[in-house]
């Protein structure tokens, strides 16, 4: 019973919404962002500011279509400056209306898991505009903190404030 | 209303952030190899070294000529540590103390650590003693360090004389700051 139940609710969306039927297609996309901000960090009562290393971000978007505001995006991170980091963000985005414009606001949880880890949430707001029916220019403003990992100095929290560019294409 | 809260948070962003102070690193990753953060200042990471008795012995600088190491075996079901402490510079000062504990066999013993700087007016401390049965006789070399500044070197030796089971050895490292 309840595994019947757990599997419908999969189905539907996630579980999210068991109401919601599912859906016969998916509305797909991809985007790529780089990105770069401000991390902070505090020491002896005092804030510090040091620049966010560029980093790369790739993710696919599935969109129900009875549920269009919502979109679940996971998403592959790599930071590329000065190093190599690889991470993975749950992404998830409450959009509002809009035909060429649309705007967002979201909430993700990244972790980096090597070489080094990390592990934050983070929030934010973002604009599509449409430069073609399958072709978006993405902007997303977010801010983050890390609290957890083998990266951050120790008894000390990141935070960030990140600002991405990208290209989306939708299937 | 809600432009209203972005231009708020925008113009506390736009007021707090150069409040900030630009820092030398907010992640270990922002330093180099074998360099941690720490107080955001990129500093060496706890070097290490395995001697023949299997003491790992690791030491760490700040560069600011303050330090400090460990080590700890295993030989034989007897586990050990010792710590030596120091602080440098042009004119230093440095001690340190360790300390070694035999396990299987109950008895313990303390390792004297002992650091010497490189410049003519440093002086060291150190302090030792051996305690148990002597059986069997295990050493260890520790803690060598260089200071913060350019031709300060100084190095340490801890050597702790310590009761395992049957085992003899000694270990020596050296970390740099």
């Amino acid at each position: 019973m309840i595994a019947s139940s757990l599997l419908a609710a999969t189905v539907h969306c996630g579980g999210a919404i068991g109401a919601l039927p599912p859906a016969d297609k998916l509305q797909v996309s991809a985007t790529v962002m780089t990105g770069t901000g401000v991390s902070l960090a505090g020491n002896a009562k005092k804030t510090y500011a040091s620049r966010t290393p560029t980093f790369l971000l790739g993710e696919v978007g599935f969109v129900h279509p009875g549920l269009d505001w919502l979109e679940f995006a996971p998403t592959v991170m790599l930071e590329v400056e000065g190093r190599v980091g690889f991470g993975l963000m749950p992404k998830l985005r409450a959009r509002l209306p809009g035909k060429r414009v649309r705007a967002w606001g979201l909430v993700a949880m990244p972790v980096y898991v090597t070489p080094y880890t990390l592990l934050g949430v983070q929030v934010g707001v973002g604009v599509s505009v449409a430069l073609h029916r399958r072709l978006a220019l993405v902007a997303e403003a977010t801010g983050g903190a890390y609290v957890w990992g083998s990266d951050l100095m120790a008894n000390a929290a990141l935070g960030q404030l990140d600002l991405t560019l990208g290209l989306r294409v939708n299937f | 209303m809600t432009t209203s809260r972005g231009t708020w948070l925008l113009a506390l962003l736009a007021w707090a952030l150069p409040a900030c102070r630009p820092a030398m690193c907010v992640r270990d990753s922002d330093c180099g190899q074998g360099q941690q953060c720490l107080a955001v200042e990129c500093v060496a990471q706890a070097g290490g070294s395995t001697g023949t008795s299997g003491f790992a012995t690791t030491g760490t600088s700040d560069g600011s000529g303050s330090e400090s190491g460990s080590s700890g075996s295993t030989s034989d079901g007897s586990s050990g540590s010792s710590s030596g402490g120091g602080s440098g510079g042009p004119s230093r000062t440095s001690s340190g103390t360790g300390g070694d504990t035999g396990g299987s066999s109950g008895d313990a013993s303390t390792s004297g650590a002992a650091s010497t700087g490189g410049d003519a007016s440093s002086s060291s401390t150190g302090t030792s003693s051996t305690s148990g049965d002597a059986s069997t006789t295990s050493t260890s070399g520790d803690v060598g360090s260089t200071g913060g500044t350019a031709g300060d070197t100084s190095s340490g030796g801890a050597a702790s004389t310590g009761i395992d089971a049957g085992t003899t050895g000694s270990t020596s490292g050296v970390g740099a700051g």
